[in-house]
């Protein structure tokens, strides 16, 4: 269960970018989240993957609440998350494979084992081909597939993927969707972040809406 | 292990940081001066401990030039703590001046009669009462343990080794302070890079390992240069003031176990260098989230 209530957030001695947001994700829920350019998608998201503490109000997730938390304690918290970055954040010099192992790799795990579970999945996202391939090399769907399997490699219980459909195809945009679904089915609880209106119209996902740092919405979609 | 901080990532690729190489030319450099300065101390207090040890339970009986020896030599002789008493004879007292006189031109000059004491094995005599009943048996007879003179060589040894403490410390100071430099030029240069990995859930030491890692690499390349080439100049100085005979304090060979503490300080140098790039990176981290 992630639980926000109250929750602020500015950056230095700017304006509140969030102001009183407050909302429930139950463990293997599905929410979009929303809102124009500017509304606080980002800022929300970055307190959902545990870049940045809350300004104000308390963020609990998996029972805790991360402000309380020793620091030493966040890198377990996080291993917990998977992100899909809007601008995947792959790193250039590793290959696919090597970048789709780092979370299990920074966890200590087993050179083997993490390099067939990261070749599965390559297997799983379509780019069987591709193991030992360098992310400049690869296009935008392939790159954001490559962050998809990055961040699920760990079994995350939270799954936050922004803007996953943004440089990618309507039919690529569709497989993706049906991706997270079926992760969604094994219990991960999903958080997508999208402009595409025409996406959460069509789902029967509820949607959490931000207009200019608040929560407007949170509602099933029609 | 990774999650401890002691894993093989290498997500970073410092390696490849062009920019970061200048520090194995800094710590090159500092490794030179600190070999040197430990290698000078070590041959310094080499020296004296060889010459402390070939004086010990040794006096020097000395006489006014032209007097006769034999009382003194009887005294000496009968004196349970004197193990053997043997006048040095006029040639070899010359041949002693003649490094700082100059040989041939000491015929004339009025060179006092030595005798060589040598002590019984764990005798310690009462100098002074010795002295006494030398000069009763000898007039204007001195005795000379050789402390002052050895005793003010000590003292310069110590000095120098107090120096090179000095030199070593500063040294690994001045490479510490450099490379926890490049770590936080480099931490602003991989900030994204770090922040991703804290993001999948790396530990700070896991971050700080790679830049440690890097540190060392560099470290030792650069040290063992230094105190390679701090050495070759140990051996050229030991070897020109050894075939001198006007130097005063000649330089003696450094022994097996002076090397080996000078073949210690490019490891010193690489932990340094490993522990202020590890140290940075924590602190550095713990300021972020």
């Amino acid at each position: 269960m992630i639980v926000f209530q109250q929750v602020g957030l500015r950056y230095g001695l700017g304006p509140e970018v969030l102001r009183d947001v407050s909302f429930a994700l139950q463990p293997g829920s599905f929410h979009f989240l929303t809102g124009a350019s500017g509304a606080g998608k980002s800022s929300l998201l970055s307190l959902l993957y545990l870049a940045r503490l809350p300004s104000r109000g308390t963020v609990h997730m998996f029972g805790r609440d991360v402000a309380r938390m020793a620091r030493r304690d966040l890198p377990g918290l996080r291993r917990r998350i998977g992100t899909v970055f809007q601008d995947f954040r792959l790193l250039d010099h590793l290959s696919v494979i090597d970048n789709v192992a780092l979370p299990l790799r920074v966890q200590g795990a087993d050179e083997t084992q993490l390099r067939e579970h990261a070749a599965e999945l390559l297997v799983w996202v379509g780019l069987g081909e591709h193991l030992d391939a360098l992310p400049p090399t690869l296009s935008g769907g392939q790159k954001q597939r490559v962050a998809i399997a990055r961040a699920v490699i760990g079994r995350p219980k939270l799954l936050i993927a922004d803007e996953p459909t943004g440089n990618v195809d309507d039919r690529i945009a569709l497989r993706l969707m049906r991706l997270f679904e079926e992760l969604n089915r094994l219990g991960t609880t999903i958080v997508v972040a999208t402009h595409n209106m025409q996406l959460v119209r069509e789902s029967r996902h509820p949607e959490l809406r931000l207009e200019a740092g608040a929560l407007v919405q949170i509602a099933k979609a029609a | 292990m990774a999650g401890f901080g002691f894993g093989r990532g290498s997500e970073l690729a410092l390696e490849r940081d062009r920019e970061r190489r200048w520090i194995a030319a800094v710590v090159a450099a500092l490794a030179f001066l600190a070999t040197l300065a430990l290698g000078l101390a070590l041959a310094l207090s080499g020296t004296a401990k060889r010459w402390q040890a070939n004086f010990a339970g040794t006096l020097t009986v000395e006489l006014p030039a032209g007097a006769d020896p034999a009382p003194a030599l009887a005294l000496l002789r009968a004196d349970p703590a004197v193990a053997a008493a043997t006048q040095i004879s006029r040639a070899a007292a010359e041949a002693l001046l003649s490094p700082w006189l100059g040989a041939g031109n000491l015929q004339d000059l009025p060179i006092p009669v030595l005798i060589d004491v040598r002590l019984a094995a764990g005798a310690a005599p009462n100098l002074a009462a010795l002295g006494a009943r030398l000069e009763a048996a000898a007039p204007d007879a001195a005795i000379d343990d050789h402390g002052r003179w050895l005793g003010g060589f000590l003292a310069l040894a110590r000095a120098a080794g107090l120096v090179a403490a000095i030199v070593l410390a500063a040294v690994g100071l001045a490479a510490a302070s450099c490379v926890a430099f490049a770590t936080r030029a480099g931490l602003a240069m991989h900030r994204e890079a770090v922040d991703l990995l804290h993001l999948v859930g790396a530990p700070d030491g896991y971050i700080a390992v790679q830049f440690a890692r890097a540190a060392m690499r560099l470290a030792f390349a650069g040290a063992g240069l230094g105190a390679a080439g701090a050495a070759l100049v140990l051996v050229a100085a030991s070897a020109v003031a050894s075939s001198s005979a006007t130097l005063a304090f000649p330089l003696p060979a450094l022994g097996w176990s002076d090397w080996l503490l000078l073949a210690c300080v490019p490891f010193a140098a690489t932990l340094v260098a490993a522990a202020a790039a590890y140290g940075t990176v924590m602190r550095n981290l713990a300021r972020i989230l």
